[in-house]
C-alpha cells in the first residue's frame, strides 16, 4: 500500500481517465449510434442522438431476424451452462471424494481441455457432428459446449474438498446415498463456486463464435456472434443497424458483469492459479 | 479417504459420477483432438471418408513451404510478444497504481476489465467501423482533438494492420493481467512495506525490492496465460479484417480454418492446427511444471 500526495492522485486519475476513454470509446460510440439513423451518422459521425430513434432496432429485429437469433443464444447458453454445471459437479465430486487408481492422471488428462481451445479442433469436430447427424442443429452446438467441463471440474473439486468430513459422515450414518450426499450436502455448501463456474461458462458460450461459425449453416439457428458477422457484410454500410445488433449483443453481458463482479474476480484467480 | 456405499467399490461409484463429463469430454474434445492429428496425415477435400488419401507427412512438408503459414506464425509470434510485454506490462502498471490510495480505485478496476467480458466479435465489428479511414469515428475524434497527424489506414494497410491488432488487444485485454496482479499484490503483507519504510526505503525502491519479487510468481502465470491466449487469437482478427489486407493479419487458427472451409483442404488445415496444438501444449506443459493451470480465453 502506498500513500499518494494530492498531486499523485490527480496524475493517476488523469491517466486512468485517458485509458478509460480509449477503451470505452468504441462501445460508447456503438451505443449512441444504435439510436441514430444511419443518415445522421454519415453526416456527423460523432453526433449525439436526437430523441429516441428506435428504427435501427426495428430493422435488425424485423428484416434482420435478430429476435430468433437472440432466442437461439439464450436457449443454447442456458442449456449448455446447465449441462456443464451438472457434468462438472458430478465429476468434481468424484475427484474430491473418492480415492481411485490413477486419479491424478485422469484429473491432469481432463485439464488438457483448458489449454486446447476450440479453434484447434474444429475441423474434425465439424466432420464428427456430420457423422452423428447433429451438424447445423442447436443440439449439436450444446453437446459440443458440454465438453467444456475442465474449468468447472478444476474449480469445483477445490470447493467440494473443503466440505467438512464430519458432515458427510453424519449424512452417511443417516442412511444418505452417495448421490444424496452429493445433492443435499455438498452442492448447497458449494453454491458460490457453482455460481462462479456457471457465470464463466455462460459468458464463454454466449460470446463464442468459433463453434457456431463452423457448425451452423442455417440463419434460423445462428447465435448472436455468428449473426453479427453476417450483418457486418450484409448491412456493411448501414452502421445504425449494425450498431443496434452489437448493442443488443453486448448489453446483457455488461449488465451481468455489473451485478456479479465478485464472481468474476473469484473465477479469474481460480482459473489461472493452481488451487 | 472415503468409500462408496458398503459393498460397492469406490472406483465403480467414482466412475458413475465421472461418466457424463468424461464421455462428453472424450467425444467432443479428445476425439477431435486426435482427429486433427490423424487427418493431418491425409490429403482430403472433406466430403467422403473414402476419398481420403494417405500422404504421411506430406501436408507438413507443404505447410513448411507455404509462405502464408510462416506469415501467420510470425503474426502469432508478434501478438504473443505484444500480449506478454505490452498487455501484461500495462496490467502490472495499472495493478500497481490501483494498489495506492487513489480515489475510486475499485470503480476504475471494474471498468478496465469490462471490455474483457464482451464478445471479441462485438469489439472487432465495432472497431472495423470505428477505425475505417473514410468515415470512422476514431479519425473524426482525432481531427476534433487536433491530432490529425495520428490518423492512418489502421486496418487497411498491410504494414500497419497487425500492429493495430496488437494495440487493440493490449488496450482492450489488459484487464485479466491486471486482476491477477492485483490478487498477488493484495496477498503481500503490509508489515513488509512497513519494515522497508522503517529502513528508509523510497517508494520506488520499495516497489523494486519488495513488491516486484513477490509478484514474480504471478508474473509467470500471467505470461503463460498470455502465451496461450495469443495463440488462440482468431475472433478478433476475423471480425476486424478477415485476415487481410493481403494476409497482413492472418494468424494460425484463421489460416487453418480458411484452408479447410474455404479451400476444402481438410488435411492441410489439420496440419496447421497440429502445429498450433503443439505450440499450445508446449506452453501449457511449461505452465503445468511451473505450477499454474491454463484457462480458456474470453
Amino acid at each position: 500500500m502506498f500513500r499518494l500526495s494530492w498531486f499523485g492522485k490527480v496524475a493517476i486519475l488523469a491517466l486512468f481517465a485517458v485509458v478509460v476513454c480509449v477503451q470505452m470509446y468504441p462501445l460508447v460510440w456503438m451505443t449512441i449510434s444504435s439510436l441514430r439513423p444511419t443518415q445522421d451518422i454519415m453526416t456527423n459521425v460523432l453526433g449525439l442522438p436526437r430523441g429516441m430513434y428506435l428504427g435501427n432496432f426495428a430493422q435488425v429485429f424485423g428484416a434482420g431476424g435478430f429476435g430468433l437469433v437472440v432466442a437461439n443464444s439464450v436457449v443454447v447458453t442456458a442449456a449448455a451452462t446447465l449441462g456443464v454445471l451438472i457434468c462438472a459437479a458430478l465429476a468434481a465430486y468424484a475427484f474430491a471424494r473418492f480415492d481411485f487408481r490413477h486419479r491424478e492422471y485422469l484429473f491432469a488428462f481432463m485439464l488438457i481441455g483448458l489449454a486446447v481451445g476450440p479453434e484447434a479442433i474444429i475441423i474434425p469436430l465439424f466432420k464428427l457432428e456430420g457423422m452423428l447427424g447433429i451438424e447445423d442443429t442447436r443440439l449439436g452446438l450444446v453437446l459440443a459446449y458440454m465438453a467444456w467441463t475442465p474449468f468447472g471440474v478444476l474449480v469445483l473439486r477445490t470447493a467440494f474438498s473443503t466440505v467438512p468430513r464430519e458432515l458427510i459422515d453424519a449424512a452417511r450414518m443417516d442412511g444418505c446415498s452417495e448421490l444424496g450426499i452429493f445433492w443435499r450436502v455438498t452442492l448447497p455448501l458449494a453454491r458460490p463456486a457453482l455460481g462462479t463456474v456457471g457465470l464463466f461458462i455462460a459468458v464463454w458460450v454466449w460470446n463464442d463464435f468459433v463453434l457456431p461459425m463452423v457448425l451452423l449453416r442455417s440463419t434460423d439457428k445462428f447465435t448472436i456472434p455468428k449473426a453479427l458477422l453476417l450483418y457486418q457484410t450484409s448491412y456493411s454500410t448501414d452502421f445504425g443497424v449494425i450498431c443496434a445488433g452489437l448493442t443488443v449483443g453486448a448489453l446483457p453481458l455488461i449488465l451481468i458483469y455489473c451485478v456479479s463482479q465478485k464472481h468474476f474476480v473469484r473465477g479469474l484467480t481460480a482459473g489461472a492459479i493452481k488451487t | 479417504m472415503s468409500i462408496g456405499k458398503r459393498g460397492t467399490r469406490p472406483a465403480v461409484t467414482a466412475l458413475g459420477f465421472l461418466a457424463p463429463a468424461l464421455s462428453l469430454y472424450l467425444l467432443f474434445e479428445i476425439v477431435p483432438l486426435v482427429g486433427t492429428l490423424a487427418i493431418s496425415l491425409f490429403d482430403w477435400e472433406g466430403y467422403s471418408v473414402g476419398s481420403m488419401r494417405f500422404v504421411g507427412l506430406g501436408n507438413y512438408a507443404a505447410v513448411f513451404r507455404d509462405p502464408v503459414f510462416w506469415k501467420a506464425l510470425g503474426h502469432n509470434g508478434l501478438l504473443l510478444a505484444g500480449m506478454v510485454v505490452l498487455q501484461s506490462g500495462l496490467g502490472l502498471a495499472m495493478a500497481l497504481l490501483l494498489e495506492t490510495n487513489v480515489p475510486a480505485g475499485s470503480f476504475f478496476r471494474a471498468l478496465f476489465f469490462l471490455p474483457s467480458v464482451i464478445s471479441v466479435i462485438v469489439l472487432g465489428v465495432v472497431l472495423s467501423i470505428v477505425l475505417s479511414p473514410s468515415f470512422g469515428a476514431a479519425g473524426a475524434a482525432l481531427d476534433a482533438l487536433h491530432l490529425s497527424w495520428l490518423k492512418a489506414d489502421w486496418l487497411g494497410s498491410p504494414q500497419v494492420a497487425i500492429w493495430s491488432v496488437m494495440l487493440i488487444q493490449t488496450v482492450l485485454g489488459f484487464g485479466l493481467a491486471m486482476f491477477l496482479f492485483v490478487a498477488a499484490l493484495k496477498a503481500i503483507p503490509d508489515e513488509l512495506y512497513e519494515a522497508a519504510l522503517s529502513d528508509g526505503a523510497s517508494k520506488l525502491r520499495r516497489v523494486w525490492h519488495v513488491t516486484l519479487p513477490l509478484v514474480s510468481e504471478m508474473a509467470v502465470v500471467v505470461t503463460v496465460v498470455a502465451c496461450i491466449n495469443s495463440l488462440k487469437t482468431f475472433g478478433l482478427v476475423y471480425s476486424l479484417t478477415r485476415g487481410g489486407p493481403d494476409n497482413g493479419t492472418v494468424v494460425l487458427p484463421l489460416w487453418a480454418y480458411l484452408q479447410a472451409f474455404s479451400y476444402n483442404r481438410f488435411g492441410y488445415g489439420c496440419a496447421i492446427s497440429t502445429v498450433l496444438l503443439a505450440l499450445t501444449l508446449i506452453v501449457a506443459g511449461l505452465q503445468f511444471r511451473l505450477g499454474g493451470y491454463g484457462r480458456r480465453s474470453w
